[in-house]
């Protein structure tokens, strides 16, 4: 019943008035919970076809690589794709220096994609950290802690990173800082919204009668009911992370030469797109599909595990 | 609402405080100051001179005290770079970026409200389809890569536009464009999604019942109340303007205080881009708070709180 009354509470507000709906609000709610969940795919197929390439030379890359990165052949500069009358030996295109694009695309892929994933994970663990003590202690350490947030969320990160990459210089541990410092605030605030919601719930109230200690209420009662709301936020801010990861080693301050990734091939395809327009636009594509992917792939699996957070 | 304001005041400047903060230890992290001063070679007299002309032998608080106290009179120190003080040089760099800045605000809300609506109104129709679309996609890409792409067509194979630089209003589409790009998708599917929120309410179907033009439905009732969540998003997207501009204006060579603190960076000019950082959040704080008060303006419910 509980369950039920909550469907329709505001994210972040954990008071539940109601205990148990009025009759006609309950026919409300299955009704609108049968409406989504009949829309909802089974399976996500526009994602996983954008997002499996993507992974795939994320994991697989070293095998798949059909000439060395890195290789520089003047011989095979500025070759066109195959779609634009190029031959199959460089299916991709080559750049100015004769290096295959799909070779790049599929190192840079690795580089990409562990980096987002890093600084997202960071991010989520810090904020749900947060999150949940905010939660859970209420009172003057919430307030605290979410004016933390607040602050935070008042400042443009890329600000933050730019200031970063003056002092440290570009680099991993400056995107990757950037990206925590980024993204940990918006799980501090769904983190600690839900935690106030669970911790209203009747089984945390018995097993505190029951006598469970602090952190025995925490990691068997709330932190795994937390899992689906960190999963779907992580996963909406996967495409993000890579599209920022892009920016900044585009700009110089992230990833450096003559490491591959798809900013660094978007900034040096800028310099010759006048001679070869596939250097920066195959990368870009790239990055498109990856951030769509996740992005339609958070979005299921929202639908799928919690209908409840469409503000996400 | 003497209250909210007065929250809503002292939030903002505990922000900034916050932000002179960070600025200041970033320098303090970058390790002794002193030596960017007087250069490798210096005997240690001239090393002791330069701490007490500094404060540096001072202890941190007591620092960050005097940084805050130049910092309030806008003294941030001499560019390392021009050698003329950082703020005026970020100061002189400073309309540009609000132009470009004003301009893809402006498209972003011409183009991405009116789509929303009429998405909103036609839902299922072929034109919601492409719009909804084009919000997904538009989403996706990266403002940067928009922004090459632009430049590939419009700048080289076209050659209809200059690929960068400033000086005329041909100069400013481009830039305006891309750095719009992202907040034409996002407004428009905000204002769809708020739209079809309010449009099932029963406040706009009594007002259809009551025989109202179709005109002042949605003007009236619907776009109305369809207007919060997009004045709040309204605020943080120009932020996020300001800050995306760091990097459009680095692509087309617009002479903002983006650029000029990407060119600071390389020259290690610390100054420079702490004047930079703590000039765009402060206009980015302030631009916030704007939208807060509106905010309770609009919603009767939020003063009241």
């Amino acid at each position: 019943m509980s369950e039920l009354s909550s469907l329709n509470t505001p994210l972040g507000r954990g008071e539940i008035t109601r205990i148990v709906p009025a009759p006609e609000e309950m026919e409300a709610v299955t009704v609108t919970v049968r409406k989504k969940r009949r829309s909802v795919r089974r399976v996500p197929v526009l994602a996983l076809l954008l997002l499996a390439p993507i992974l795939i030379f994320g994991f697989f890359g070293i095998f798949l690589m059909p000439h060395d990165p890195t290789l520089i052949s003047p011989v095979h500069a500025l070759q066109p794709p195959v779609f634009a009358g190029g031959t199959w030996a460089y299916p991709l295109g080559t750049d100015h220096t004769g290096r295959d694009l799909l070779s790049r695309l599929i190192d840079g892929a690795r580089n990409s994609l562990a980096v987002a994933f890093f600084g997202v994970a960071l991010a989520g663990a810090f904020g749900t950290a947060i999150g949940l003590t905010a939660g859970y202690f209420r009172g003057a350490v919430d307030e605290l802690l979410m004016r933390l947030v607040d602050m935070q969320l008042a400042i443009p990160t890329i600000l933050l990173a730019v200031l970063l990459a003056a002092v440290i210089g570009g680099g991993l541990t400056t995107v990757i800082a950037s990206l925590m410092v980024t993204f940990w605030a918006t799980y501090a605030r769904v983190v600690r919204g839900e935690t106030l919601i669970l911790m209203q719930r009747d089984y945390v109230a018995l097993a505190r009668v029951a006598g469970a200690s602090r952190w025995r209420i925490v990691r068997l009662h709330v932190l795994p009911n937390l899992l689906s709301v960190v999963v779907v936020l992580a996963t909406l801010q996967l495409g993000a992370a890579v599209g920022l990861e892009a920016a900044l080693t585009f700009l110089g301050l992230g990833i450096q030469p003559p490491a591959s990734a798809w900013g660094l091939m978007i900034s040096d395809g800028k310099l010759y797109m006048s001679q070869g327009w596939w250097i920066p636009t195959v990368p870009g594509i790239a990055i498109v599909m990856t951030v769509l992917g996740s992005n339609l792939l958070g979005d299921w699996l929202r639908d799928r595990l919690d209908p409840r957070l469409s503000q996400l | 609402m003497a209250r909210y304001v007065m929250r809503r005041l002292v939030f903002g400047l505990l922000a900034l405080f916050a932000v002179s903060l960070i600025t200041f230890m970033a320098t303090r992290l970058s390790g002794d100051v002193t030596y960017l001063l007087v250069g490798l070679d210096a005997s240690q007299e001239e090393i002791a001179a330069v701490r007490v002309q500094y404060g540096l032998d001072k202890s941190l608080p007591m620092q960050y005290l005097a940084y805050l106290e130049h910092a309030v009179r806008g003294d941030f120190g001499d560019s390392i770079k021009y050698g003329v003080p950082a703020l005026d040089l970020v100061m002189s760099r400073l309309p540009s970026t609000i132009m470009l800045s004003f301009t893809g605000f402006s498209l972003a809300l011409l183009i991405g409200v009116p789509l929303g609506i009429l998405a909103a109104r036609r839902r299922g129709s072929a034109t919601d389809l492409g719009a909804s679309v084009f919000a997904l996609v538009g989403q996706a890409m990266p403002g940067f890569w928009v922004a090459i792409m632009l430049q590939l067509l419009f700048a080289v194979k076209l050659g209809w536009l200059p690929t960068g630089g400033s000086g005329s209003a041909a100069h400013l589409i481009l830039p305006a464009i891309a750095m719009s790009w992202f907040s034409i998708a996002a407004f428009m599917r905000l204002t769809r999604s708020s739209m079809l929120e309010v449009l099932e309410s029963d406040y706009v179907k009594l007002a259809r019942v009551k025989g109202n033009p179709e005109q002042v439905v949605i003007v009236k009732h619907a776009f109305r109340n369809a207007l919060i969540p997009l004045v709040t998003f309204a605020g943080l997207n120009l932020g996020a303007l300001l800050g995306g501009a760091v990097v459009i204006e680095s692509i087309f060579a617009w002479p903002g205080v983006g650029q000029l603190m990407i060119s600071a960076i390389g020259a290690r000019d610390y100054p420079t881009v702490q004047a930079g950082v703590l000039v765009t959040a402060t206009m980015f704080i302030t631009i916030n708070l704007g939208v807060d008060l509106l905010y309770g303006v609009l919603d009767p419910r939020i003063r009241n709180e």
